[in-house]
């Protein structure tokens, strides 16, 4: 096969993750301070006049973190891994140029109100409280340059088919263009409420607006996000992971039915966010309960295709019995250990993704600490660690050096859970037991009460270990960059083979059109109603509000 | 050409605990839904 | 229209998360029956907005509470009842969104303009409940919090 020279696709994509790491640096800085804040050690002084309250704090941590960092560490992976495995270059370069662009101005547009506390309104931005019109206004480049780099993918995958008539899409680039595709419509909702209810009233063209329709609006983009943050670690997980422990994908038929599943069922499930929300009639919330166990389902999939793709790598080791398999892994990859790790966590996030979409079971957990503690566990490890895990091969791969360290990030990987199980153990009972609340400064809460002190201290030091294992994977990341030797043979993307070859799967899991209907009319089914109802009596009265 | 691999029993042990795991945290937490008492 | 084969496992696998899944919605399902029901909506939302915040004795052991939400407090914020009430929550706010969770309950709704949210809970042992606002609300929103005196019956 010819070598393609995908210089101009690799500098895209370090881009991308230069920018992405940023955001991880800035914004997990607010994390210890806020779990400080929590036990009276309050460290908010020291970064006035700069940052000026607990709350813009914790916008900053969830924009930088659970917007920009994810954004743009996918967008620019999954260009890389696009290209690299249809072992094709960028169609329309310009077009995902262009994208990255947008995006990145974007991003500086929304950087100025957030940091001048224009915009503390936290990453859900939920309106009465009302951002200066920049914020949104960046937010929306950074969604529309995605869309854009989207399609460059698109059409590249599109280029390749023509080439390639009748082969199977390799794996990898077509979970990669799914999540693409699958973002592109989820964020529609998003799209809407931004730009015909948000900027509109932000910019005083509009007087009022409606609360409920545009939580809503929010909600269908919000539920399918964690899909677009999830979907390519599980590209790794599927796709790669397996070679990198000695084995294969046990299954490529049924590891693209998860995916083609995850692109019907992600969108149509976003009112478990809204169980307690007056306005919304309880047969709308039941459907998108039957939906959201009905979206577990591919990830029950995913955990037994990859685990046993991972055993055979750990048999292929020498492993023998029921689970002297694992010990053979390569647990002294830090890649391998990072997404390992992430994995187990899975298990733990995912129990409790599923006690919360359990209807009334909610209201047990709803807006609590509990929260807290589960997206640490599946946003913050199972997507973050994954990348991390991913990123050991990935900086290597595009910076021409060797990882500093290798011994330096078994350490940071083995530090993060370290971090998070005390971290995510304490908030989980917190919320559960004594309904703690989220989103509050609770070091100055007057209801504060003693009996919680013990749990908030596990917190705090599960908190802080947390953040120094962000530190330590950024001394990592700087010292392979700058400092390390350089690689003396390339690295190269690892893609794992597939126990039979992809070309006996059936062609209707290599094709977008049914699958693509299918999900249009479960969103129709399941949000049409609701939001025609919402739509219908919508009250745009709600003036804007600056409250912090 | 079916190849030939071993059966993943690994994996059943793994996921039989993941299984119980799920009974038992989802079973307690619905529990204390029904013991914080129903609105009527 | 080809298929494909599924490891046996795998769908044993398959077959017994979905029958756990299928449990689990069934014992929702009942719960849910018997009166384990979501906050909704107020089908007296009129007469709710129309009232003055304060707690309204319908018969023995039945209560309606008119509740305000606003920046930075509830409206009442102190609610004595006597143990074994049952209490209906009507809650409005005439600014933003807030939250109202009550301690050892399954108390736990969004309060959002123009919105009128319900929910009931029944008091059946004394002490005190107390119930925070749990959605962001602005730089106060941290103090916003009142309680539910239940009282030993004499």
């Amino acid at each position: 096969m010819a070598e393609n020279d995908f210089h101009l696709e690799e500098k895209l994509t370090a881009w991308h993750i230069g920018i992405a790491l940023g955001a991880l640096f800035l914004g997990t800085w607010f994390g210890p301070l806020q779990v400080l804040q929590h036990v009276g050690i309050d460290l908010y002084g020291k970064l006035a006049p700069g940052i000026k309250s607990y709350y813009q704090g914790l916008t900053l941590h969830g924009v930088l973190n659970a917007l920009v960092y994810t954004t743009f560490f996918i967008v620019g992976f999954l260009t890389f891994t696009t290209v690299h495995s249809l072992n094709e270059k960028l169609r329309h370069p310009w077009l995902n140029i262009l994208g990255f662009v947008l995006m990145a101005v974007g991003l500086v547009i929304t950087a100025v109100p957030l940091l001048l506390n224009k915009a503390s309104v936290l990453y859900t931005f939920y309106p009465p409280l009302q951002a200066n019109v920049f914020f949104y206004i960046g937010l929306t480049l950074i969604v529309v340059g995605s869309w854009v780099e989207g399609f460059g993918l698109y059409y590249t995958l599109a280029r390749w088919r023509v080439v390639h008539p009748g082969e199977r899409t390799p794996f990898i680039a077509f979970g990669s263009v799914l999540t693409m595709v699958m973002w592109q419509i989820a964020s529609l909702g998003l799209a809407a409420e931004v730009l015909v209810l948000l900027i509109p009233w932000s910019l005083g063209w509009v007087q009022g607006t409606d609360p409920l329709l545009a939580r809503t609006l929010f909600w269908f983009t919000g539920h399918p996000i964690v899909y677009f943050w999830l979907l390519p670690a599980y590209v790794s997980w599927y796709g790669m992971l397996p070679k990198q422990a000695g084995g294969k994908v046990f299954s490529d038929p049924l590891a693209r039915l998860a995916f083609w599943l995850f692109l019907v069922l992600s969108i149509p499930v976003g009112l478990h966010h809204q169980f307690a929300d007056p306005g919304i009639a309880p047969t709308w919330k039941a459907l998108h309960t039957l939906l959201t166990y009905a979206v577990t389902f591919p990830s029950l999939i995913t955990a037994f295709t990859v685990i046993a793709s991972l055993e055979l790598g750990g048999r292929a080791r020498g492993g023998t019995g029921l689970f002297g398999w694992i010990g053979k892994l390569p647990w002294s990859d830090p890649s391998f250990s990072a997404q390992a790790l992430a994995m187990v966590t899975f298990v733990f996030g995912g129990i409790g993704g599923i006690i919360n979409a359990s209807y009334n079971v909610d209201l047990l957990v709803h807006n609590t600490l509990w929260i807290v503690g589960h997206f640490h566990l599946t946003l913050a490890t199972t997507v973050v660690l994954s990348f991390i895990g991913i990123s050991y091969w990935l900086i290597p791969k595009l910076s021409g050096r060797e990882l500093w360290s290798v011994r330096t990030a078994r350490v940071q990987v083995w530090l993060w859970i370290i971090g998070v199980v005390p971290f995510s153990l304490s908030h989980h009972l917190l919320g559960l037991r004594f309904a703690m609340p989220r989103r509050t400064m609770l070091g100055d809460a007057p209801y504060l009460s003693a009996e919680w002190n013990p749990l908030l201290v596990l917190a705090a030091v599960g908190g802080v270990l947390l953040w120094a294992s962000v530190l330590l994977y950024f001394v990592i990341v700087l010292g392979t960059v700058f400092a390390a030797r350089k690689l003396e043979r390339p690295v190269e993307m690892p893609v794992a083979e597939a126990v039979r070859s992809p070309e006996d799967t059936p062609a209707w899991l290599d094709a977008w059109k049914p699958w693509l209907i299918v999900s249009l009319i479960l969103i129709v089914l399941s949000y049409g109603p609701p939001l025609a109802d919402l739509i219908r009596n919508a009250n745009l009265s709600s003036r804007g509000l600056q409250l912090w | 050409m079916e190849e030939a691999h071993p059966k993943p029993k690994g994996t059943i042990a793994v996921l039989v605990i993941f299984a119980l795991l799920i009974v038992v945290l989802w079973g307690s937490v619905y529990l204390t839904l029904l013991l914080r008492g129903a609105a009527q | 229209m080809s298929s494909f084969a599924v490891d046996a496992y795998e769908k044993g696998w398959m077959v017994a998360s979905g029958i756990i899944l299928v449990l689990f919605l069934l014992a929702v399902a009942v719960s849910a029956f018997y009166g384990f029901t979501l906050p909704g909506h107020d089908e007296h939302a009129e007469a709710v907005r129309a009232a003055e915040p304060g707690v309204v004795q319908r018969g023995p052991g039945r209560y309606d509470v008119y509740m305000r939400a606003q920046i930075w407090t509830f409206v009442p914020n102190e609610i004595k009842v006597p143990a074994g009430s049952t209490v209906t929550f009507h809650i409005t706010t005439p600014d933003l969104q807030h939250g109202f969770l009550i301690e050892r309950t399954n108390v736990n709704v969004m309060i959002l303009p123009g919105q009128v949210s319900k929910t009931t809970a029944r008091f059946d042992d004394p002490g005190e409940y107390r119930f925070f606002c749990h959605e962001y609300c602005g730089l106060a929103h941290h103090t916003m919090f009142g309680k539910v005196i239940v009282q030993p019956h004499s």
